[in-house]
């Protein structure tokens, strides 16, 4: 066999990035000529030392890998855990801070589907736009271009300007060309489950071939099934650093060790059970969404709290702002410590024409919390129904956090293990 | 023998598909070099997409398109016409003053539209910028074009207002380009160095507005220069706009072109060092634009 040669080789690469002191409104606030102007001043009045410490944090700090030809590198990590960082310092987007990387041949990278599109120009038009962007050329294009859009299934309107698309076939068409640029190093990240069910099995299989097709693809995803199936080696990143490299089941063995010790976080039901969603990171961040403010859990006893039994009922409110009148949906998600979607739910699944005022609060009750016990994220979304299908317009991801324990739904006999990812009471008898 | 197989296949670099470059792209802290030519030139495809894209978006949203683009630098002659030639009754060389102030209006706009978008090209380009690697020259380079097309479309227009007013094309007519040239140079070397500046203070908008004000009122775009007294004219005519437009209406108006030699050296020198300069700044500072995000 062969011996493969590298493709990427990182060696302790670190990204540093400067922030305000605590306590300084300079983080929200955009950077002006004023504050560049009073900085050295602001600086000398400060003890040096004791600013410096503060004023920065490694996003990112002392990885060191080998990828060799061929290979599909999995990366893992929670949000934050400067999995995208890694990504845009080999995509080029982004300088290092420190350490080097050698790369071998052509890299593409998919940070995020449709980027570079322009609402005024047709479909037809942004075919070959965000494809040069993306490093196709043009002669590529034109070859592939029947099947990019018979992928998308938006034939009858290739001539129109995407801003009459719905949402969803803007987003069809802008995989669609992604999925087919070819470079001998690919990059791809978590933007792949867009789309209905149907579009979504399209594009996983449209995926998978890509990865068989002998490429080098670095890959990060939640989705630890995925993972398993199509990556050579694995990587888990946490706070920055590579805590892990090995092959597939190990790393996610470790992943999921990781992340179920509470240990680097404080007690979730310490916290104020309301919390404000003005400013909080938004899941897209290029829409104008300022609609969700705030939310909240509240116990039966009506309590605002985050703490609850499994079994118990639970009251979540959300406060909105702005809505423009279309049927809108409002969701709540549960997800486990590995971001893995336990629960979801939807106004829309048992209120068919759900309305609301411009302004206001819903209130989405369950009369029992069918989960294990746990930290589990809330994340909460609201966006409009469009002939059917749902567009998200504001989703903030890490809304929330609380915590369930057993309560007294199970007797505690066998509770420490972990039980599967759903509560279910069951009535057992013998036959006679 | 024990080969180890990670440092083999690191060792064997031997190049066997032809899209594999052997020498390998390094990615490291600072700024990277590279030359402005080679940027340019290897990605050029992807530079004529994003012309075309400044193009046909702008004569697309535009219901009036092309008529819009004349429109609005003959109202703003009308206006200045006017306020400065029929109240103030400012001296113009003897030129009627319509084609006076068009003459000088027209390579004013081109200068500061080109100075403005190139300025912009990187902030308003930012989802694109952080999201996908390509060389970031690229953007101001092709934002000249919506202005340059625009300030094409009024040349014509001059020129026709200018045969109406009884000064016909001339042989001299051919070297506008060049004057058209300078003063896209200019104004792309100034954009360079303000749109990495831009994306760190976006205040500096305001003063960037302000400062084109100033220069207006220091370039003979309104008035005659003669206005300005003898001793001065040194240092006045240094100005690379002062270079253009008197060139601009010698040109096309046939009007005397008064300039210094050594001060049209000067100014041909200021636009080169300010070019120089602004690709300088824009390679040094341009790896840090998407920190500011």
């Amino acid at each position: 066999m062969p011996s493969r040669r590298a493709a990427i080789i990182a060696d302790g690469l670190g990204k540093r990035y400067n922030i305000a002191p605590a306590g300084d409104d300079a983080v929200t606030a955009p950077p002006s000529l004023w504050h560049a102007a009073i900085d050295p001043l602001t600086r000398l009045l400060r003890h040096r030392r004791h600013a410096e410490e503060q004023e920065f944090i490694w996003a990112l700090q002392d990885v060191t890998f080998t990828l060799e030809e061929g290979e599909i590198l999995g990366i893992l990590g929670r949000n934050g855990s400067g999995k995208s960082t890694l990504l845009k310092i080999l995509s080029g987007v982004i300088a290092p801070t420190e350490g080097t990387a050698r790369v071998w041949g052509r890299l593409g990278s998919l940070l995020e589907v449709g980027t570079g599109f322009h609402p005024d120009l047709t479909g037809r038009e942004n075919v070959f736009l965000n494809g040069a962007i993306l490093g196709i050329k043009r002669a590529e294009i034109l070859s592939l271009f029947d099947r990019i859009v018979a992928f998308a299934g938006v034939e009858q309107f290739i001539d129109t300007p995407v801003k009459h698309y719905s949402s969803g076939m803007f987003v069809r068409l802008a995989f669609s060309v992604a999925m087919h640029l070819r470079t001998d190093i690919l990059i791809l990240d978590e933007v792949l489950a867009v789309g209905d069910s149907d579009f979504q099995a399209r594009s996983m299989e449209a995926m998978r071939a890509v990865m068989r097709d002998g490429r080098t693809v670095i890959l990060v995803s939640h989705n630890a099934e995925v993972m398993e199936q199509v990556c050579s080696k694995t990587m888990l990143l946490w706070g920055g650093r590579i805590d892990h490299q090995g092959v597939p089941a190990e790393t996610i063995a470790h992943y999921r060790r990781r992340c179920f010790q509470i240990s680097d976080e404080a007690d979730p039901t310490q916290l104020p059970a309301r919390v404000s969603l003005v400013g909080v990171p938004r899941h897209f961040s290029h829409l104008d969404n300022s609609i969700l403010t705030w939310m909240e859990t509240i116990s039966d006893d009506g309590l605002p709290t985050r703490s609850f039994g499994t079994g118990d009922g639970i009251t979540i409110r959300i406060g909105f702002r702005n809505h423009d009148g279309r049927p809108p949906y409002f969701s709540v998600f549960f997800l486990d410590r590995m971001g893995a979607q336990v629960m979801a739910l939807y106004s829309c699944h048992r209120h068919a024409d759900f309305r609301v005022s411009a302004e206001g609060v819903v209130e989405c009750r369950i009369d029992s919390l069918r989960l294990h016990p746990g930290d589990y994220t809330v994340l909460v979304d609201y966006g409009s129904i469009d002939s059917g299908s749902l567009i998200s317009i504001d989703c903030v991801p890490n809304a929330s956090i609380i915590r369930v324990h057993g309560g007294d739904y199970f007797l505690p006999i066998g509770a420490a293990a972990v039980q599967g990812r759903f509560a279910q009471p069951s009535a057992w008898s013998e036959l006679e | 023998m024990n080969e180890g197989s990670e440092p083999m296949g690191i060792r064997d670099l031997s190049p066997m598909s032809s899209s594999r470059q052997v020498q390998p792209k390094i990615i490291a802290p600072g700024p990277v070099r590279r030359s402005v030519w080679d940027d340019l030139f290897s990605y050029r495809e992807l530079l004529y997409v994003l012309v075309w894209r400044q193009l046909a978006t702008r004569y697309r949203q535009m219901a009036f398109g092309v008529v819009w683009v004349v429109i609005e630098p003959l109202l703003q002659m009308g206006v200045v016409t006017i306020f400065f030639g029929l109240l103030f009754r400012i001296p113009s060389d003897g030129i009627p003053f319509p084609v006076f102030a068009f003459s000088g209006l027209l390579p004013w706009v081109l200068m500061s539209r080109v100075v403005n978008d190139t300025t912009t090209s990187l902030r308003d380009n930012m989802p694109l910028l952080s999201k996908v690697f390509f060389p970031r020259i690229l953007l101001p380079t092709a934002a000249i074009a919506r202005p340059f097309l625009d300030a094409t479309i009024t040349f014509i227009v001059l020129v026709v207002m200018a045969a109406a007013f009884g000064y016909f094309p001339q042989a001299r007519l051919l070297v506008a380009p060049v004057f058209f040239a300078l003063a896209v140079l200019l104004a792309y070397a100034l954009g360079l160095t303000l749109s990495v500046i831009v994306v760190r203070y976006r205040d500096i908008t305001l003063a960037i507005s302000l400062g084109l004000q100033l220069w207006l009122y220091l370039t003979p775009v309104l008035y005659s220069p003669t206005l300005v007294p003898g001793p001065l004219q040194v240092i006045y005519q240094m100005n690379p706009m002062y270079l253009v437009v008197e060139g601009i209406r010698w040109s096309v108006l046939g009007k005397e072109f008064n300039i210094m030699m050594q001060s049209a050296i000067a100014s041909c020198c200021i636009v080169f060092v300010l070019l120089w300069i602004g690709i300088i700044t824009f390679y040094k500072f341009e790896q840090n634009t998407v920190d500011f995000d």
